[in-house]
């Protein structure tokens, strides 16, 4: 019998956190170019850079890879080419900022992960099902479902009809949220695939559970209740999650087409008022 | 003997046929669905290059198949650009696995007579998630003896069951279905220092399962793929030398 678990002894260093706020950077929309546009001195104050490295370790659920900065590179803003190792993402692409040692190679800083997305990087005003451009096909968007992960959208990278014309992605993004016809036909499928992820037993108590069970809880009020923890559930006099869906489902929807104006729009849209 | 044609790549539609057959052999245990597509006819492939594939050469093991087609794909295809189109087609890839069928299957003897789709049609583009939501692409039969003959040249045959072609090896498995693991330079120097029986391929053994209780698997490239994973928090494991890479893991993967 040996050790299960790896490693036969430890040795603990210390590891500093950069903060959110700490340093600014955006992604564009193909996120193939991540930007630094700054950090704060005091993060790049703290080790010496000639023999620390900063990175960006960038990764999803197929690759991992790591994009280093040199210090003589060192001017803003830093533009991450992300397209030379990653041709296409699988699951929500993340990165870090991250500094290494270079004798022991020992990640010595790093901040929290961040998901790739041309959203403003503020938690409070990101959607809470992220858009991440894929190739799929003939396929406008698709909900897509890693184990471990919040859903989110796979939308067409570049729509290429039969005749060899293309849509590109911003006509694809304005197409799924915006778009009153499009948006009334596929919005009510997805949101009736995530509620039934966000409700497995597996999922319903993770950070991106109980955030979709709020906002449910804010466009269709009630029929949510707090366990003893102070973790969202439906309430007890559901059977199951089916009976829950099929009985909140509807008014979540009227609501939420209401609230985004796709009734409105699609009536304007169709009369051209 | 050898059927030297030029190279080709299904069309679409081939391919989504040829997805539909694999599941019905598998189902009815009946290769004969096979016969329904000629790879060779204008209607299910085009012809993509005048670089000519031997069709009937036999292969030692997948190594040798992905060094040959690594010759192949420059010879057709020598530069980034050229490449791009075809390196993630699937239905490229599914047409090269379709003209050595008989030999990826030992003539459709192997698990259920065929393995599961995505042996054959490589998880990309398309599909990417029709047969599982996390990738599986690296169990393709041709491309990812390509894809890592291409990265680590005649280093690369450590990763290969040298037995025969119809195997994959089950370093593939572990370690490049982790994306820790996978396309690192310094983790193939390691498990070449490692793991070669002298001759470039594994030792018997390397892959085995771990059952701890027996004492099986310490020095297991499944352990390792899984403690890699942990080192990799800490470290920036991608910067770790071969050397650095085996202090680190800890007991059982010393060089």
């Amino acid at each position: 019998m040996y050790k299960k678990s790896g490693a036969g002894k430890s040795t603990p260093f210390k590891k500093s956190t950069i903060l959110q706020k700490e340093f600014d950077w955006n992604v564009n929309d193909e996120i193939t170019l991540l930007t630094i546009n700054s950090i704060d001195e005091k993060v790049l104050n703290e080790f010496d850079l000639k023999n620390h490295t900063l990175y960006i370790n960038a990764w999803d659920s197929d690759q991992d890879e790591v994009f280093k900065i040199k210090s003589e590179n060192l001017k803003f803003p830093i533009k991450i080419d992300l397209s030379k190792k990653f041709r296409d993402f699988t699951g929500l692409p993340r990165f870090a900022l991250k500094i290494f040692e270079d004798e022991s190679v020992r990640v010595v800083s790093s901040s929290k992960s961040f998901i790739m997305t041309s959203e403003p990087n503020d938690e409070n005003k990101q959607s809470l099902i992220r858009m991440v451009p894929a190739n799929i096909g003939s396929q406008i968007a698709r909900l897509a479902n890693t184990p471990n992960e919040s859903p989110y959208l796979e939308i067409n990278r570049e729509f290429v009809t039969q005749n060899g014309e293309k849509i590109g992605l911003s006509d694809i993004k304005n197409l799924i949220k915006n778009d009153p016809t499009f948006c009334i036909a596929f919005w009510p499928n997805i949101i009736k695939e995530i509620f039934n992820l966000a409700l497995d037993e597996e999922n319903i108590g993770e950070k991106w559970g109980q955030k979709l069970l709020n906002n449910k809880d804010n466009i269709a009020p009630g029929n949510i209740t707090k366990d003893k923890e102070g973790y969202l559930k439906i309430m007890s006099n559901y059977n199951s999650n089916e009976d829950f869906i099929k009985d909140v489902l509807p008014l979540y929807l009227n609501n939420f087409i209401r609230k985004m104006k796709f009734d409105s729009l699609l009536f304007s849209k169709l009369k051209g008022n | 003997m050898e059927k030297l044609i030029q190279l080709r790549t299904f069309r679409k539609e081939a391919t989504d046929q040829f997805s539909e057959l694999i599941s019905n052999v598998r189902k009815d245990k009946d290769k004969s669905y096979i016969d329904l597509i000629d790879p060779f006819d204008d209607e299910y492939s085009e012809i993509i290059s005048d670089t000519q594939i031997d069709t009937l050469k036999i292969f030692e093991n997948r190594f040798e198949l992905g060094r040959y087609i690594y010759e192949i794909i420059n010879q057709a295809f020598p530069d980034r650009k050229s490449k791009s189109p075809f390196i993630n087609n699937p239905d490229f890839w599914s047409w090269i696995a379709f003209i050595y069928l008989e030999q990826l299957t030992k003539n459709f003897t192997v698990k259920n007579i065929m393995r599961r789709n995505e042996h054959y049609i490589p998880a990309i583009g398309r599909f990417r998630k029709t047969w599982s939501q996390i990738p599986i692409h690296y169990r393709h039969s041709i491309r990812e003896p390509y894809r890592i003959f291409s990265q680590f040249g005649e280093n690369s045959k450590i990763y290969f069951n040298p037995k025969d072609v119809c195997f994959a090896g089950n370093m593939i498995e572990t370690l490049r279905s982790r994306k820790a693991t996978a396309n690192h330079p310094t983790i193939n120097d390691y498990v070449n220092l490692k793991y070669d029986r002298g001759d470039g391929f594994a030792k018997s053994g390397a892959s085995t399962k771990v059952v701890p209780e027996k004492g099986t698997g310490k020095s297991s490239t499944v352990r390792l793929g899984k403690i890699y994973k942990r080192l990799n928090k800490n470290y920036c494991a991608k910067e770790l030398s071969s050397i650095q890479i085996a202090e680190k893991v800890g007991p059982g993967f010393e060089i």
